[in-house]
């Protein structure tokens, strides 16, 4: 796993968050385990009904990622909606 | 060191056919294509360990062929090894020569026991040792698929290994042309298999288990650690487990490989290994009346019921051995069933550099 690639995966679909005011960070892209800790930061955002739901956004990452990144990943996405928010 | 071969040698046409035909003339393959085991290619093996070429290992059993350096060094050749793997053969050969691991009854008997070798230490991801996905058959690493078959081809030219004839093997199964994976010890909330059995983080160290073959195990349907480990050690007590065959229960372990996944969820509710081994060894047990009376007389006989009816799989929760690896799909695991009388053995990989 290469992590240049894993962030470029994550700001492809944070550039799309970006319009409604959230952002993505990466947290952690380890090739180690294999894990992708994705945090979104809702902070900025005006409409929460705008950003699309976690679950979906959730596959939108993991396909952007699985676009650039070969081999199997855990994706994890720390989103604000669903608790675990990162401290 | 100069190096000094004293092999028998052969001559061959130099192609690979050909060597193909030879070897399966001549018996020493596997029935799978081998690579020709040159001067060259066998002191680049040689220059990998810090041993002579006429340095005894041991005598491999079944017919107690020695095995020194130079013979184990040709048939890691013709494995397809790279030098760098070669010391984990050696240590393999290390660990199935420990009179513990009973290599003259593995090597002989009906079962289908064969070494399983499970490799810990910071090599795995140079030499491919497959410990992700596909880590038991698949995934296709160079290391995985060539170390085990290497010792394969030791036991087979060595120690004089023959199925139905030396070996009375009745199915033999797949590892029998070898199988050798990793642990994913970065993906374990556990320590390391290596590390707990005495070695050091930045060891290599190659684990030799008498395994009777893969036995998966599945679920959808739970996500509940405690459920799931229920299941796990239910299926692990199998009836007709070599476990409970006529031995004591007190040799050999189960090894249980859980996906990294499934790990998390243990690690959860077992944040120590000995605590999930425990409730493990709990679970794995089956009620006297499973067996027909026949049966049961022998377990009885063998002090394997106590005092609710239950036949416990083995004695004690440390012969319930948990290790990490497989792919991130979650949902499976698989255990290894043991032969029973034989103990797993590890061995560190010595390539002279102290």
């Amino acid at each position: 796993m290469n992590v240049d690639d894993v962030e470029a995966a994550v700001e492809e679909m944070g550039a799309l968050l970006r319009l409604d005011g959230a952002e993505l960070t990466v947290l952690e892209a380890n090739p180690k385990t294999a894990r992708i800790e994705v945090a979104l930061d809702m902070t900025g955002v005006e409409c929460e009904d705008c950003v699309m739901p976690p679950e979906m956004l959730e596959q939108m990452i993991s396909d952007a990622v699985a676009r650039r990144v070969r081999g199997e990943f855990e994706l994890v996405l720390r989103d604000p909606r669903r608790g675990g928010v990162p401290s | 060191m100069t190096q000094v071969l004293t092999s028998e040698q052969v001559e061959v046409a130099a192609d690979g056919a050909a060597l193909y035909e030879l070897s399966l003339e001549g018996r020493w393959g596997d029935g799978v294509p081998i690579l020709a085991a040159t001067d060259e290619r066998i002191l680049a093996m040689l220059a990998a360990t810090p041993y002579a070429a006429d340095h005894v290992i041991g005598a491999l059993p079944p017919q107690y062929g020695v095995a020194t350096v130079e013979l184990a060094a040709v048939n890691a050749v013709m494995a397809g090894c790279e030098p760098a793997a070669f010391p984990f053969l050696l240590a393999a050969i290390e660990a199935i020569l420990t009179p513990e691991w009973n290599a003259f009854g593995l090597t002989t008997t009906t079962s289908s026991v064969f070494p399983m070798l499970i490799v810990n230490g910071p090599s795995r991801d140079d030499l491919q040792i497959d410990y992700r996905a596909g880590c038991m058959g698949g995934a296709g690493g160079r290391g995985s698929m060539t170390i085990g078959r290497a010792l394969a081809l030791c036991l087979r030219n060595i120690g004089g290994q023959r199925a139905g004839e030396t070996s009375r093997c009745v199915f033999g199964q797949p590892a029998r042309l070898g199988m050798c994976f990793g642990e994913w010890e970065e993906r374990s909330p556990w320590p390391s298999l290596a590390r707990r059995r005495g070695f050091r983080a930045e060891q290599d160290v190659v684990t030799a288990h008498g395994g009777k073959g893969t036995f998966p195990m599945a679920d959808i349907n739970n996500d509940d650690p405690r459920d799931l480990l229920h299941l796990i050690a239910k299926s692990l007590a199998f009836p007709l487990s070599n476990m409970f065959l006529g031995g004591t229960g007190e040799n050999g372990e189960v090894v249980l490989a859980i996906n990294p996944i499934w790990a998390d969820r243990f690690a959860a509710a077992f944040p120590a290994v000995e605590s999930l081994q425990e409730y493990l060894w709990e679970h794995a047990w089956q009620p006297i009346d499973v067996w027909p009376a026949g049966n049961q007389e022998i377990l009885r006989s063998k002090s394997r019921v106590d005092d609710d009816g239950r036949v416990s799989l083995v004695r004690r929760p440390d012969q319930i051995v948990p290790i990490v690896c497989g792919g991130l799909g979650s949902l499976h695991a698989i255990a290894l069933p043991s032969f029973g009388e034989s103990q797993m053995q590890s061995a560190a990989v010595d390539r002279g550099t102290g």
